[in-house]
């Protein structure tokens, strides 16, 4: 089975005496939901950022076994940590529709796949009204919606529960566990990754510091501990 | 409705026109009285619509006083940028937006100037909301506004506040990039 993602020595430091990720190779495969867990700082997001070529570090991330570039990353769906750095628009059915409008979806299409996309996250009641008036776990749910709206083949999330309450972080768990695309979530809550994510990468001084199935990385306490997880 | 919209933008850009042609400082003020009724309609609340507005009217109270202090007569340029602040202001609010982009050809001169149109609303709308937040944080560690090291927690909270801002910015225009919106 071919990778949807593939990382290889990625390096990246803000300055060369200290770098921010130093290593880092994985791959992700179609389907699977994999998480990065770290402390704060370790180096999630800025790992999540250099994939996406936000921050240009060493090594290579290939995307459907292909170079970063804007064809694949059209078939890359991003949710950043704060919902508010997507959701721009006066009606939130146009965050839905305006970037598949804008590649050249026909208007018609693009309303049926938001509408769509609406419906799954239970915001359909919603669509009219601006993302600012929305719940902070509604927006997030809305984040993700829209990321799905252009039916994309692998999901990145940056720390989708960050701020979340209980409830709206089992809601959110609920949305991600029942796609069938890859997903890579990083986060640092544990909780919320078992279950769900099928392989952890635990991230700490900017290297993996461990890797495996999910129940084995999250019940090793002292593994987790020495990660500053816990 | 949206026809009705329209009208009241082009009558609001229109007040702000004349508002910078004219230099009656009567009308101008009549002026500044209207724009902020008007404001306060489109906005639903006469409190939330005057608050906004203090940043304008203290940069305009510096302008008027920078003329005096150097001796010059104080000109109608104060009352002007009031109103014309508070007309135009209106005018971007009430605008619809969704409409016009929605009508407009991916990729022309309007769908951009409409999309970096509410970039910018929607950049403001952070700006304001990070400010809040900055200066709430900062009148919780200061109880006497006045005090000492009452400035220069004011110069740190503006510079945090500029810190943020450019985060904020940077994440913004880092998710619209990826979604294909922003060059």
């Amino acid at each position: 089975m071919k990778p949807l993602l593939e990382v290889e020595n990625l390096r990246f430091a803000y300055d060369s005496a200290r770098p921010v990720l130093d290593g880092i190779t994985f791959s992700v495969f179609d389907g699977e939901c994999v998480g990065i867990v770290g402390a704060n700082g370790a180096g999630k997001s800025t790992l999540l950022w250099c994939l996406l070529g936000l921050l240009k570090g060493t090594g290579n991330v290939r995307f459907f076994g292909e170079n970063l570039h804007k064809r694949n990353l059209a078939r890359v769906g991003v949710v950043f940590q704060n919902p508010e750095d997507q959701l721009f628009m006066p009606r939130l059915i146009d965050d839905f529709t305006l970037p598949l409008v804008n590649r050249g979806v026909p208007a018609t299409v693009a309303r049926e796949s938001a509408l769509a996309a609406l419906e799954s996250a239970g915001l359909r009641d919603v669509l009219d009204r601006p993302a600012s008036q929305l719940s902070l776990g509604e927006r997030k749910r809305a984040a993700i919606a829209a990321a799905l709206a252009g039916s994309p083949e692998l999901l990145l999330l940056d720390e989708p529960t960050a701020e979340l309450d209980g409830r709206a972080v089992r809601q959110l768990a609920t949305v991600l566990r029942n796609l069938r695309l890859a997903r890579v979530i990083a986060s640092h809550d544990l909780g919320f990754l078992q279950g769900l994510a099928q392989r952890i990468f635990v991230l700490a001084s900017g290297r993996i510091f461990a890797e495996g199935p999910a129940d084995h990385i999250l019940s090793d306490w002292a593994l987790l501990e020495r990660a500053g997880l816990v | 409705m949206r026809i009705l919209r329209l009208v009241g933008v082009l009558l609001l850009v229109a007040a702000a026109a004349v508002a910078a042609l004219i230099a009656n400082p009567h009308w101008l003020l009549i002026g500044v009285v209207l724009g902020l009724l008007l404001r306060a309609v489109a906005w639903r609340s006469f409190h939330r619509s005057l608050r906004a507005t203090l940043p304008i009217v203290l940069f305009a109270g510096v302008l008027a006083l920078m003329q005096w202090v150097s001796l010059t007569p104080v000109s109608a340029l104060p009352l002007k940028t009031i109103a014309i602040f508070l007309f135009s202001t209106t005018a971007f609010r009430i605008l619809p937006w969704s409409q016009i982009i929605s009508a407009a050809r991916p990729g022309s001169a309007l769908f951009e100037m409409v999309l970096f149109a509410l970039f910018v609303r929607h950049f403001a709308a952070i700006f304001a909301k990070e400010s809040q937040r900055v200066l709430q944080a900062r009148s919780l560690r200061v109880s006497r506004p006045w005090g000492r090291g009452s400035f220069r927690s004011l110069a740190a909270a503006v510079a945090a506040l500029a810190a943020r801002s450019l985060v904020r910015a940077e994440h913004f225009y880092a998710a619209q990039s990826l979604r294909g919106l922003a060059q």
